[in-house]
């Protein structure tokens, strides 16, 4: 299977006013800055998964990509000069707030968009990870999520509070191989990798239900085409990666802002799963298959989602208390709730066969689970506890015909009705 | 261009006993339970369909009929790309069923919904109560595509299911052609993630940094 590569369009260019740093140390002032978008995708390669993101360059991130690519490779194809508009953009930043001249940038633009397709042509250079970290493959597991970003930049993606923005000024570090990123962080998260590594049996005499579960145990039947997946996680620190960010995520205060932290996390993972995608031919020579690529995600979001639990699932405001509103109903309805009311038909009801305790048990487990995933999971096992139930009790009547949403639906209403998990509310869809 | 299959989500709805599950089971399975406890459920099952040079997946979930669980609807039909709703020639509730289905998908849905009307057990002619031209008239003056049924008999459910790909498949291209959405490659399906990302920070300095501008 080839590898995939990425392709880049240069779509359409934004012009932002930023707060620049002075030279050698002076006042900080504003200017416009022109942002190229580029749009980054890797086409479905076979069995590739299609992906695709955007990435904002300034034209001097160009120009050190540049230079970085000089001292590696020859012959490289020469980068469109900034030529006359460097007299231009002097003049417009003294002058404050002038925008560019639009002429001379969309020039620019398609310039750049054939320099950039003429570097990616060259195998060497669109695998290597200089380049990819240029077109933002890796950067969905930097720090910068939290750090580096500008206040420019996150108040154009998403409204975001100054204290947040505000909070430290440090800036991205030089994680030219995301690995490196990786094993730097791990001194304040939890040492997530061991549980790859090591082959004792001490790991899961001390597992408690606050620690996710180690990489082998996510799907044991597939470890076959998983292999790569696998690997590439470990290899890339992925997981570290994971539970830093897991660490950093308190001050998003989710709360406050759930659909910021949403994104955060949304991206976060896109970021993950796109350094699993275009992973280091040296990790895993043949690329990864769609399914591989898929659980690796499952792998990393089960990973985040299960570290990130406490601090999403019942904190927003009124939020507990509407479970407990919600419970007190259900526990008030359920003295006078029959399966009749409900259209369960007399057939079903038969409790040596309907298996209704099972379900129940099933689905109480849901205040257990930490990760949406695994939650379904127990809705899953309620459901199937329900349908075998079904097929039983119609078999001990003798009864026919089909075995539909007609039958189920108004089972599985009493039953959760009836069952009332905890917290129904929060956990809900 | 390649041929690359396109998978669809459709919603079951009617009334409770019209026939939705068998038609879903003879559709995907070919099977029909009759007389006997059944083997097999279905709340959610899909099939190919080969359309020229296109295949097209159906993933059909099945609802429950009955009127008191109707305000659960919104939640299989509001991201569906096409709803069958399915009525019983012998019983004209059923009918009048669909009509409110009909009104509720147009106005909560728009036109994004493909619908299809299936007039079902047709080996029940002799108790027939809807006539033929009525329900053709009726899915003509929404907008539907018609067929009549039988899954026990398997009679027009190849029809029903093909025409309904085939709409799919037209308005989904119609969609794609589009220059509103943009050309090509960058609206490639995508079952997992959100919106694009958009990466915005500084990229890792690397050894030589100027910075200016």
């Amino acid at each position: 299977m080839p590898r995939p590569t990425m392709r880049t369009e240069i779509t359409h260019t934004v012009n932002v006013v930023q707060k620049e740093r002075g030279f050698f140390g002076g006042a900080a002032h504003q200017c416009v800055v022109t942002k190229y978008i580029i749009h980054v995708s890797l086409p479905s390669a076979g069995s590739a998964v299609p992906l695709e993101w955007q990435v904002a360059r300034r034209y001097s991130h160009f120009r050190s990509n540049h230079a970085a690519l000089s001292s590696m490779f020859n012959n490289l194809p020469k980068l469109p000069p900034k030529g006359m508009w460097d007299s231009k953009g002097l003049s417009s930043s003294s002058a404050g707030l002038a925008p560019p001249d639009p002429e001379l940038i969309a020039s620019r633009m398609v310039l750049l968009d054939a320099y950039l397709k003429q570097l990616l042509a060259i195998p060497a250079i669109s695998g290597c990870t200089q380049m990819r970290t240029f077109l933002g493959a890796y950067q969905g597991m930097q720090p910068a999520w939290f750090e580096g970003l500008s206040r420019d930049s996150l108040a154009r993606m998403t409204p975001l509070p100054d204290d947040l923005v505000e909070s430290s000024a440090s800036p991205a570090s030089p994680a030219t191989t995301p690995g490196a990123w990786g094993s730097a962080a791990a001194d304040g998260a939890s040492p997530a990798l061991a549980h790859g590594h090591k082959g004792d049996g001490s790991g899961h005499a001390s597992a408690s239900a606050l620690d996710p579960p180690p990489l082998e145990e996510f799907a044991p039947g597939a470890a076959g085409d998983n292999s790569a997946a696998q690997a590439i996680i470990r290899e890339m620190g992925l997981l570290v990666s994971a539970d830093a960010f897991a660490a950093q995520f308190p001050k998003l205060h989710f709360a406050s802002q759930p659909d910021v932290a949403a994104g955060m996390v949304q991206r976060f993972l896109n970021g993950m799963e796109a350094a699993v995608a275009v992973a280091h031919p040296e990790v895993y020579p043949n690329g990864c298959t769609e399914g591989a690529l898929w659980w690796a995600r499952d792998v990393l979001e089960d990973r985040l989602l299960h570290r990130l639990h406490d601090h999403v699932f019942g904190v927003l405001a009124g939020e507990q208390q509407e479970d407990t509103e919600l419970s007190d109903c259900l526990d008030a309805l359920s003295d006078a709730l029959t399966p009749a009311q409900l259209d369960v038909s007399a057939a079903f009801c038969d409790t040596r066969f309907n298996r209704w305790a099972a379900a129940s048990a099933e689905l109480r487990q849901i205040a257990l689970r930490r990760t949406p995933r695994a939650k379904m999971d127990c809705v899953m096992q309620c459901v199937l506890q329900l349908k075998q139930g079904l097929l039983e009790c119609l078999g001990a009547v003798g009864g026919a015909g089909p075995l539909g949403a007609d039958e189920l639906f108004p089972v599985f209403v009493y039953v959760v009705l009836s069952c009332n998990p905890p917290p129904l509310a929060s956990d809900g869809p | 261009m390649a041929s690359r299959t396109s998978s669809y989500k459709v919603v079951l709805l009617g009334e409770g006993r019209v026939g939705k599950t068998s038609l879903v089971l003879r559709f995907c399975r070919d099977t029909f339970v009759d007389g006997q406890p059944p083997t097999i459920q279905a709340s959610c099952l899909e099939r190919a369909l080969r359309l020229g040079d296109k295949t097209v997946n159906l993933v059909i979930w099945d609802t429950a009929g009955q009127e008191r669980f109707h305000a659960l609807g919104p939640i299989y039909y509001r991201d569906a790309d096409a709803a069958l709703l399915v009525y019983d020639i012998t019983d004209t509730d059923s009918f009048k069923r669909i009509q409110v289905w009909v009104r509720e998908l147009r106005k909560m849905v728009g036109d994004s919904i493909q619908l299809s009307i299936a007039g079902n057990k047709s080996d029940l002619e002799r108790q027939r109560v809807v006539s033929r031209q009525e329900a053709a008239e009726y899915a003509d003056s929404v907008g539907a595509h018609y067929a009549e049924t039988s899954a026990k008999q398997n009679r027009g459910l190849d029809e029903l299911f093909s025409s309904m790909g085939k709409r799919l498949l037209a308005s989904r291209e119609e969609k794609l052609g589009s220059p509103a959405l943009g050309s090509g490659p960058a609206s490639t399906r995508r079952s997992r993630g959100a919106a694009m990302v958009l990466i915005d920070d500084e990229p890792p300095a690397s050894s030589s940094s100027s910075r200016c501008c």
